[in-house]
């Protein structure tokens, strides 16, 4: 009985050690709220909460002790969420090229440069990129196509254009394509030429008003110089003349500058339809998921 | 074995006991930076501190300190977003008031004035000893304050006080101010005479002259039979010299009130030295 005893004491006294040692363990664990473990958490938990840059200073902290590929990432996708798209670019370009993570990465990069607006390297980039390659190529050939519709790229055959996009966008880009071909602005010389009726090259402009407007102050300045002219009253006939001249080169140099502000706000809408109809589709890109969405 | 499970309870106790003065630790940690007034790195302790407290009692504390630390950064949304995580937790009604009133005060900041003062008239004031009267006419008054309306602020201070400092500060903005509407009157019966009113005597000299010559060649037009000729100066030049007058007045005076209201400001941030929101 008491041998017993002895050998049912002996193996609670083990097991009440190993809960013990393990329950210690995680203790001391926990209560350094500094080590790496924990200050991943708090990283992870940060970014959860949409504070990036707190949670970059975290991640960089446990990168310093170990690598590793996913926080490198979380850290370059923490600056592309804090709009410093050049900053993730460079963050991107430190994933090595056996990570797991290397071809989102490289999809990251380009989308960086995307958003950055600098299309003629993101063009640069894709041609170069070894995904190119890839079963996912259509991806960046579709970025690429997308980028050279906000850029001074020569555009290729419109077939050879559209056959990579889905069925439901090809109706849009092929707009999008035709506008850039053919886009609908108004000739600054043209509008200069027509001033030389007063008030004629606004109305081309789209300006109608101030067209008419125009017409009728040069008209009247140019009647009241001549009148007095011909009443030899030489002073104010030299006053008018200067006001006519002053408002007849105003309605040219008006014409032109009507003009370009037309052709920019026309511009001005065409890229940012582009941007929001990409943007809308991830830049045609893969999109990386996180824990906490 | 005896032996080593004493040793082991001792270990674990010890862990404990640790871990809570590791948390405490981490408090003055981030206390002493927020008393550095470095306060990007007291977020980040208090926030860190909030993640591994367990106990939920700190957090009224924390979310408090971390509002003030983002209200002092100027991150005001930030700082009544964590105001109201703090209210949610508060355990009196002292320490709702208290809150409420840092709410109203970064609102002030932030020049959401109507908010503020929407607050400030729902701020109830019974079962407290932490607020009366005085304290809501006071912030009331900064809310005038800061929407440059210095007449209702002086109002608000005089319900305190006749002669609080504030009211004092804001009837001399209120004497010192030129009447916008004033200057532009003036200006409309005599050229000129509104940028005088306003101390811009050079640009009234110049209105003067321009609406005279302009007057007078539009009037002799008309009175020698040039009927064409007096519409198209009056209409284009003098009325333009005209109504330009009456704007400069205008413009004038709105641009004095602003240096004057700016220098109260000024006095308001570096020299008062009364509770500032």
């Amino acid at each position: 009985m008491k041998r017993y005893l002895k050998v049912n004491l002996l193996i609670l006294s083990i097991l009440f050690s190993i809960v013990a040692i393990s329950q210690l363990l995680a203790q001391t664990e926990k209560s350094n709220i500094f080590s790496d473990k924990n200050r991943l958490a708090f990283g992870n938990y940060l970014f959860c909460e949409h504070d990036y840059l707190r949670a970059v200073d975290e991640f960089s902290a446990v990168l310093k002790n170990s690598w590793n590929d996913t926080l490198q990432f979380k850290i370059a996708e923490s600056y592309a969420r804090m709009q410093q798209f050049n900053q993730a670019y460079t963050e991107f370009q430190k994933l090595e090229e056996k990570s797991a993570l290397n071809t989102q990465g490289e999809y990251e990069k380009l989308r960086m440069l995307f958003k950055s607006e600098n299309y003629s390297r993101l063009q640069k980039e894709v041609e170069k990129s070894k995904l190119i390659s890839s079963n996912n190529y259509f991806h960046l050939l579709r970025l690429m196509n997308s980028s050279m519709l906000l850029s001074n790229a020569q555009l290729p055959p419109k077939s050879s254009f559209l056959y990579l996009y889905e069925e439901d966008d090809k109706s849009k880009i092929a707009e999008f394509y035709n506008w850039k071909q053919n886009p609908p602005y108004k000739s600054p010389t043209k509008a200069a030429i027509m001033s030389i009726i007063p008030g004629l090259g606004k109305i081309y402009a789209n300006e109608i008003g101030d067209g008419i407007t125009s017409f009728i102050l040069t008209g009247l300045f140019t009647y009241l110089a001549v009148n007095k002219f011909e009443k030899q009253q030489q002073s104010s006939a030299w006053l008018y003349t200067a006001f006519a001249a002053f408002f007849y080169s105003g309605n040219i140099y008006g014409s032109v500058a009507a003009v370009q502000n037309y052709n920019a706000g026309i511009k001005f809408n065409f890229d940012n339809e582009i941007k929001v109809f990409i943007n809308e589709r991830n830049q045609f890109l893969p999109t990386p998921k996180f824990l906490c969405e | 074995m005896n032996k080593i499970l004493y040793i082991l309870i001792i270990l674990f106790g010890a862990s404990c006991i640790n871990q809570a003065q590791n948390l405490e630790r981490q408090k003055v940690f981030a206390d002493s930076l927020f008393n550095s007034e470095n306060y990007f790195d007291a977020i980040t302790e208090y926030k860190r501190l909030q993640f591994f407290s367990e106990a939920s009692e700190n957090y009224y504390e924390i979310n408090m300190q971390i509002a003030l630390c983002y209200k002092a950064g100027g991150k005001y949304d930030d700082a009544i977003k964590y105001f109201n995580l703090a209210k949610l937790i508060a355990k009196s009604s002292e320490e709702s008031r208290k809150i409420e009133l840092q709410i109203i005060r970064t609102n002030i900041l932030r020049r959401t004035i109507p908010e503020a003062l929407v607050l400030l008239n729902k701020l109830d004031i019974t079962n407290t000893n932490y607020l009366d009267f005085s304290t809501i006419s006071y912030w009331k008054g900064w809310a005038y304050l800061m929407n440059d309306d210095w007449e209702q602020a002086s109002n608000e201070f005089e319900k305190i006080d006749k002669f609080h400092p504030l009211k004092i500060l804001a009837d001399g903005v209120c004497n010192k101010k030129y009447s916008v509407g004033f200057a532009k009157f003036i200006s409309f019966v005599l050229p000129g005479s509104g940028q005088f009113y306003t101390g811009n005597y050079v640009s009234g000299v110049f209105s003067l002259g321009w609406n005279i010559l302009w007057g007078y060649v539009t009037i002799n037009a008309f009175m020698t039979d040039r009927a064409l000729e007096g519409i198209l100066v009056g209409s284009l030049l003098w009325t333009r010299f005209y109504r330009g007058n009456f704007q400069n007045a205008e413009k004038f005076a709105i641009k004095n009130n602003n240096e004057i209201s700016n220098n109260a400001y000024e006095y308001l941030a570096n020299k008062y030295l009364g509770e500032k929101p």
